[in-house]
């Protein structure tokens, strides 16, 4: 009986491995769950005050790119998009890491992130806009709050500002945890792959609405795919396959209508105001 | 205990419930555990996706959002086991039935689901078999064997206590997209005494008197391991294997009997005594189950499960199924319909042999409505359950009884997001 039943085990495994699992986990989310999602502004305020927890971080790991003409720059293409973003509550913040690894990160509340690295493989500014863009449809979409449960519980007194004035040991440790998973999401294991093409999705629908190229995220993410070794080590292991992403974003491109051919790309400023600053 | 088996049926017309034929191990589904699985009539092995999907399937709980704490509890549970027209009444003919009532407050679930390195974490308490038994009852004018020497009065207290419960780890994994496995590590005990006694009191005066106890406490380990696929979109099955390891078992019973003089032939201050041990483990059966469960849209869900427990030394195989669904009337009002049976694990009752056990199959429904917050949820929930079958509870008797089983839970569950 003991081995009929390892063996049964071991086929029951077998057999589902073996079928290919092809539903998305959002099926799960039940109809309660949309009161979760509603905002209060007690949940922006945590929400701010976590990302900035992961922001510093962040910058405490690769440093703030210092050419302030470039971080302008940046700031304004950002804004550009964002001001489409819906997110009217948060003021997003944009910055240039100093390091060369190809990567884009974004923290709750607004807080994105470009590599310098990522600058060096553009050739125009729709390119930036179409990183920035999908970094913002990650804060938009709220894919770390959600998974990691960040709102406000009896307002952020009760809450994040315990947490963050540390007035209770517990709190904090929780606090460092929810950073640490963060970061860990962030750097490590990604986000689930249904919220990366979420993300690819509401990047170009933020282009085409701020009027840039909306297929530039798909030129940027060819030539990165074209790039292998330790500069996109990170990048590799937290997103799905490059083609996929590319699949589903001309896919979603076509099935939605989107103009492809009366976006700007604004070449010869981003070589200006930034490209020939980071080169 | 064989002598005092043959005593008794020589000499008088009683009836004697042994401690094991308690209904509790003739069932795997005594209690369904959890707030929506058990709401959803147990079928959650596709689902799963919270706390309580430690104790159904913990492939599952990879998918619970966030972090979440669920405690459910049984507000109050009710239990009632009638043997029928087991005694007659010698002057009017009428016949009484035999009622066994158990009633208990029982917390049945707490779990707690956390994020931890690339998959799930979770802790939790079960109790899935609980029985409390305390009555007292007395019956007059009983007919006995011996027509000329009825049973002036029949008084037969009983106390039971019975439980099990269960507390573990789990940890579950989505190895690739769609497809995660889990396993959770309970201990288990259990823990059950009972007393029986028993006076009779014939109408010459003369009395038998018996008194029955037996407890047992078992230690041990309910490893279940867990997967869970969605092959389709909105599709979602699940696959556990589990069984009960017994790593420590005491078990105990006293038998105090004193019969009438002139029947047994007994001296005055003659006792029949009986005490024995064992330290035997009991061999648990092992258990398959498997599910499927349709999401057909955020407010649409119905599932379905099947269970299989393998036959034992002391039981037969077992199939149970399990149906379930859950409609969301808003966003924050749900309501949920389930049914499952219960079947017996032992054979059914023939009128040629003496001392089976009993054979009940039951048959159950559960309901409940839940209100939502934004961090919370509240479920009041009923679960009923009713068989009827066959019993021999007069020992060394080929006589059958019919038997009738009915439970009822009412209760409230909540859950709480962080």
């Amino acid at each position: 009986m003991k081995r009929l039943f390892l063996v049964l085990v071991v086929m029951g495994f077998a057999v589902f491995n073996s079928v290919s699992a092809l539903g998305s986990e959002n099926f799960r989310q039940r109809m309660h769950t949309k009161l979760w999602m509603q905002r209060t502004e007690e949940d922006t305020k945590a929400e701010i005050l976590f990302g900035r927890e992961v922001a510093a971080r962040i910058l405490g790991m690769y440093g703030l790119y210092g050419n302030n003409r470039v971080l302008r720059y940046v700031n304004l293409v950002g804004d550009a998009v964002a001001v489409f973003s819906g997110r009217s509550d948060i003021d997003f913040k944009f910055a240039v890491l100093d390091t060369d690894s190809i990567n884009a990160y974004s923290a709750p509340g607004g807080y994105v992130f470009v590599t310098k690295g990522a600058i060096e493989v553009m050739d125009d500014e729709a390119e930036l806009a179409a990183v920035l863009a999908h970094e913002i449809g990650h804060v938009v979409n709220m894919d770390i709050v959600r998974e990691l449960g960040i709102k406000a519980k009896g307002g952020v007194s009760a809450g994040f500002a315990k947490i963050m004035g540390g007035t209770r040991e517990s709190i904090g440790v929780a606090m460092k945890q929810l950073v640490d998973k963060a970061i860990q999401i962030l750097f490590e294991t990604g986000y689930k792959r249904e919220d990366e093409f979420k993300a690819d999705q509401t990047a170009v629908v933020l282009l085409a609405l701020s009027g840039y190229d909306p297929t530039a995220i798909i030129r940027y993410l060819k030539k990165v795919s074209k790039i292998s070794g330790s500069k996109t080590e990170i990048l590799d292991k937290t997103h799905p396959p490059f083609e996929e992403r590319i699949k589903r974003i001309e896919i979603f491109i076509k099935e939605n209508g989107i103009a492809t051919d009366k976006g700007v790309k604004m070449k010869e400023r981003f070589r200006k105001e930034c490209l020939k600053y980071v080169r | 205990m064989k002598v005092l088996y043959k005593i008794l049926i020589f000499v008088l017309f009683v009836f004697f419930y042994m401690g094991f034929s308690l209904a509790d191990e003739y069932h795997y589904e005594n209690i369904l555990v959890g707030g929506r699985a058990a709401d959803m009539g147990g079928a959650y092995v596709a689902i799963s996706d919270d706390p309580v999907g430690c104790y159904y399937n913990p492939a599952g709980i990879v998918y619970s959002m966030g972090t979440n704490l669920s405690v459910s509890a049984n507000v109050y549970n009710f239990s009632v086991k009638k043997y029928k027209s087991v005694l007659t009444n010698y002057k009017t003919g009428e016949r009484y039935d035999w009622t066994l009532f158990s009633t208990k407050l029982i917390p049945n679930f707490f779990g707690i689901v956390v994020p931890f390195g690339p998959g799930k974490l979770g802790f939790s308490t079960a109790v899935p078999d609980s029985t409390f038994r305390d009555q007292h009852q007395t019956f007059y004018d009983i007919k006995s064997v011996y027509v000329s020497n009825p049973i002036a009065r029949y008084i037969i207290d009983i106390y039971d206590v019975d439980n099990m419960y269960l507390a573990g780890p789990s940890y579950a994994l989505e190895i690739k997209e769609g497809l995660a496995v889990g396993l959770t590590l309970y201990g288990y005990y259990r823990d059950r005494d009972i007393i029986r006694n028993h006076l009779l009191t014939l109408k010459d005066g003369q009395f038998e008197w018996s008194n029955f106890r037996e407890s047992f406490t078992e230690l041990g380990l309910k490893p279940i391991l867990g997967f869970m696929l969605s092959p389709l979109d909105r599709v979602s099955l699940g696959l556990t294997f589990s069984r009960m390891f017994t790593v420590y078992r005491s078990y105990s019973s006293q038998t105090i009997y004193r019969g009438p003089s002139v029947y047994m032939n007994y001296g005055l201050n003659d006792i029949y005594y009986e005490y024995s041990e064992s330290s035997d483990k009991e061999e648990y059966p092992y258990k398959i189950a498997a599910g499927i469960a349709l999401f057909l849209s955020e407010s649409l869900l119905f599932a379905g499960d099947i269970s299989y427990y393998t036959k034992t030394d002391r039981a037969e195989a077992v199939f149970n199924i399990f149906a379930g669904c859950e409609v969301y009337l808003s966003e924050k009002i749900a309501v949920r319909l389930g049914f499952y049976t219960d079947n017996a694990n032992t054979p059914d009752v023939s009128g040629s042999s003496v001392n089976q056990k009993e054979h009940v199959d039951l048959y159950g429904v559960t309901g409940s409505v839940s209100y939502f917050t934004r961090t919370s949820g509240t479920t009041l929930f009923f679960r009923y359950q009713y068989g009827v079958g066959e019993a021999q509870i007069i020992t060394g008797s080929t006589a059958v009884q019919d038997l009738e089983m009915q439970s009822l839970s009412v209760g409230i569950s909540t859950i709480y997001y962080y």
